[in-house]
């Protein structure tokens, strides 16, 4: 840390000069100074490492770890762009749309209502889910895909040849900053949702039942779309099809399925929007056609087991 | 060191590479020669396990590339088509390769200097000029530190200076002990860089040898002569079984075949002999009493010699299916 710390003066100001000139003098003048005056010092400092040969002693590579490889991919994920605009867009929506939704619910909803089960103020403040998913979905399909467009993939099964840890430290880091992100997300939702619902008297608390449960099922819910989205990106390499494939699959079933009436009623449930919202709503089972949170908890995770073993096949076994 | 036993990649009925064999030397810069379509790239991603063989296998340091436990240490690689992310800085790239293997800071910022990319490190790789993205793809190559260098065209778009640079930087790295297999289309910067070869064509090998042992035996023991008695220093030459031609008309010297019939009764002063050493040819004309102005043997260029190599190897494997199929 300290190495990186006093390089940064300098390297701050030679960026900002080779900002003023030209592209190509920019790439140029660094080949005519640093170049000759980088060779010599260099090969002194390297024939001592190549004497060593093997030895780790010495070298500046360690082994390949899968805690090293995790390392890795979160270098890579944070130092996106897009990781950035498709998590600020999928907070923005799940905590934007909590407001109006919850204005809207206010003036309608009375006490009893929601004492008796028929309305549902903790899904009320979570439901900006339906969007925050798009945005999430598309993240983990780029995580993938974005690899596989650039050939930035290439170098990352070159350095990782058994390419499994990559697939393992991918979702892992996925998972992870996801998990936590629309965990905090969702519970700033929550407590802005019931502030407005609760105004009007028809508010639930974080301690209410099933209340902390919707929050941690939201987030949940959301940390399976970004890995559906990651494996779906493995098996296609393709970020529109992928894309398409998750979105059409999260938000295009539910109506078709709705189209042909009660023969697809019962499956119905198992779709992952359905599910998704069994998790993170807090009305009676009976009252919906909902599967229970547990359920739709353990179906989620089979959808994401099945097509990570799908993905991890399908990428050990193709030339990249 | 690179060890490929039988290496061969079909895909569907297309072979790309077939029963290729070959080992990498350290110490040495090997250069990897082919037509376009030869199956180089093909065979530098089966090195790198990034495809798999259909056939055979290829060792690294006496290990299957994806056993080693240190890839990065054993083996840096630039491969042709580029591998960075465009949306993402230089360095953070760098620094994501480098996590891998637990390779520290303080070498990422290193290998940013050694190619000369400090001024960009920050800026994002979408934007960088081939050249400049070649420089990256060489940083992340040597990154690791490692004993084998595998790289696919290096000096593609890279101007003059990193020419130069990339020549001695390799030349450098072989002289430390370390093995370099390194493919150019450029003929004259692999005569430059290179001291070994091997050569393949349509996925088959068809020379592992040194530079100098390929240029010689393309160049068939051609000497240039110049005497005022060239033409009796042709039919002498012709006697001993030399192959005889005038410069002047075949400056190549591809057709040498050709040469006897233009030997009697030609006025021009420059001969080329084929198949005789010069040493003989000099004793010849002190012999006979002929005078020399001028005895050089003619090497061909690496260039010239690739192309006469390898149009041959693809005449022969052009005919090769059809004699074994027979009727198509």
């Amino acid at each position: 840390m300290t190495e990186m710390h006093d390089r940064r003066p300098s390297d701050a100001t030679s960026a900002t000069s080779a900002l003023a000139t030209s592209t190509a003098a920019a790439a140029r003048r660094p080949g005519t100074t640093t170049l000759e005056r980088g060779g010599p010092a260099r090969s002194g400092r390297r024939s001592a490492a190549a004497r060593a040969g093997d030895a780790p002693n010495g070298a500046v590579a360690g082994d390949l770890t899968q805690t090293r490889i995790m390392r890795s991919e979160w270098i890579k994920l944070r130092s996106l762009r897009s990781t950035q605009w498709t998590m600020g867009l999928a907070v923005l929506l799940l905590i934007g749309l909590a407001v109006p939704l919850c204005i809207s619910a206010s003036g309608n909803w009375t006490p009893a209502e929601v004492a008796a089960g028929k309305q549902d103020p903790t899904y009320q403040s979570l439901a900006g889910l339906l969007l925050a998913q798009v945005a999430i979905g598309v993240l983990g399909v780029l995580t993938m895909t974005g690899e596989y467009a650039t050939g930035m993939i290439r170098a990352t099964f070159g350095l990782v040849p058994r390419r499994l840890p990559v697939l393992w430290a991918k979702a892992a880091v996925l998972a992870g900053a996801t998990f936590v992100l629309m965990l905090v997300a969702s519970v700033v939702s929550f407590l802005i949702g019931q502030a407005i619902l609760g105004s009007h008297g028809v508010g639930v608390s974080l301690g209410s039942d099933g209340a902390a449960r919707a929050i941690l099922g939201a987030a949940f819910y959301l940390t399976a779309i970004a890995l559906l989205g990651l494996t779906l990106g493995a098996l296609l390499r393709h970020t529109a099809g992928a894309v398409t494939a998750l979105l059409g699959a999260v938000l295009g079933l539910p109506l078709i399925f709705s189209m042909f009436g009660e023969r697809l009623e019962s499956a119905q449930e198992y779709l992952p929007s359905l599910l998704g919202a069994a998790i993170s709503s807090t009305a009676p089972v009976r009252l919906t056609s909902l599967l229970s949170p547990g359920r739709a908890f353990v179906m989620l995770c089979l959808y994401i087991a099945v097509l990570g073993v799908a993905s991890a096949y399908v990428i050990t076994r193709r030339d990249v | 060191m690179i060890e490929a036993r039988g290496l061969t990649k079909r895909y569907g009925t297309k072979v790309a590479v077939e029963d290729l064999s070959f080992t990498v030397r350290p110490g040495a810069v090997t250069g990897f020669l082919g037509p376009n379509g030869a199956g180089k790239s093909t065979t530098m991603r089966m090195i790198l396990g990034l495809d798999r063989p259909t056939e055979g296998s290829v060792l690294v340091d006496g290990r299957r590339y994806r056993d080693l436990a240190s890839p990065a240490r054993h083996v840096g690689a630039l491969l042709e088509s580029r591998a960075i992310h465009t949306g993402r800085s230089a360095r953070d790239h760098l620094l994501a390769l480098a996590a891998t293997h637990g390779i520290p800071r303080g070498r990422v910022d290193e290998v940013i200097e050694v190619v000369g990319l400090q001024d960009v490190a920050r800026k994002r790789a979408g934007g960088f000029s081939l050249g400049m993205g070649q420089r990256l793809g060489i940083a992340s190559a040597l990154l690791g530190d490692p004993g084998t260098l595998v790289l696919d065209e290096p000096v593609n778009g890279l101007d003059p200076e990193g020419v130069r640079w990339i020549r001695d930087l390799l030349r450098g790295l072989a002289a430390e002990g370390r093995t370099i297999l390194l493919s150019s289309h450029l003929m004259s910067e692999m005569s430059m860089t290179a001291t070994h070869l091997i050569v393949i064509g349509r996925g088959r090998l068809i020379q592992e040898t040194t530079v100098e042992e390929f240029v010689r035996g393309a160049s068939g023991g051609r000497v240039h002569v110049r005497s005022p008695q060239a033409a009796e220093l042709a039919e002498l030459a012709a006697r001993e079984g030399a192959t005889v031609t005038y410069s002047a008309a075949l400056p190549g010297g591809a057709g040498a075949d050709a040469g006897r019939e233009a030997v009697p009764g030609s006025e021009a002063d420059a001969i080329e002999i084929a198949g005789l050493p010069s040493e003989r040819i000099g004793e010849l004309a002190r012999a006979y009493g002929i005078a020399l102005y001028e005895l050089t043997p003619r090497l061909a260029s690496l260039e010239e010699a690739f192309m006469d190599i390898t149009r041959d190897a693809v005449e022969f494997d052009a005919a090769t299916p059809a004699t074994s199929r027979g009727n198509r």
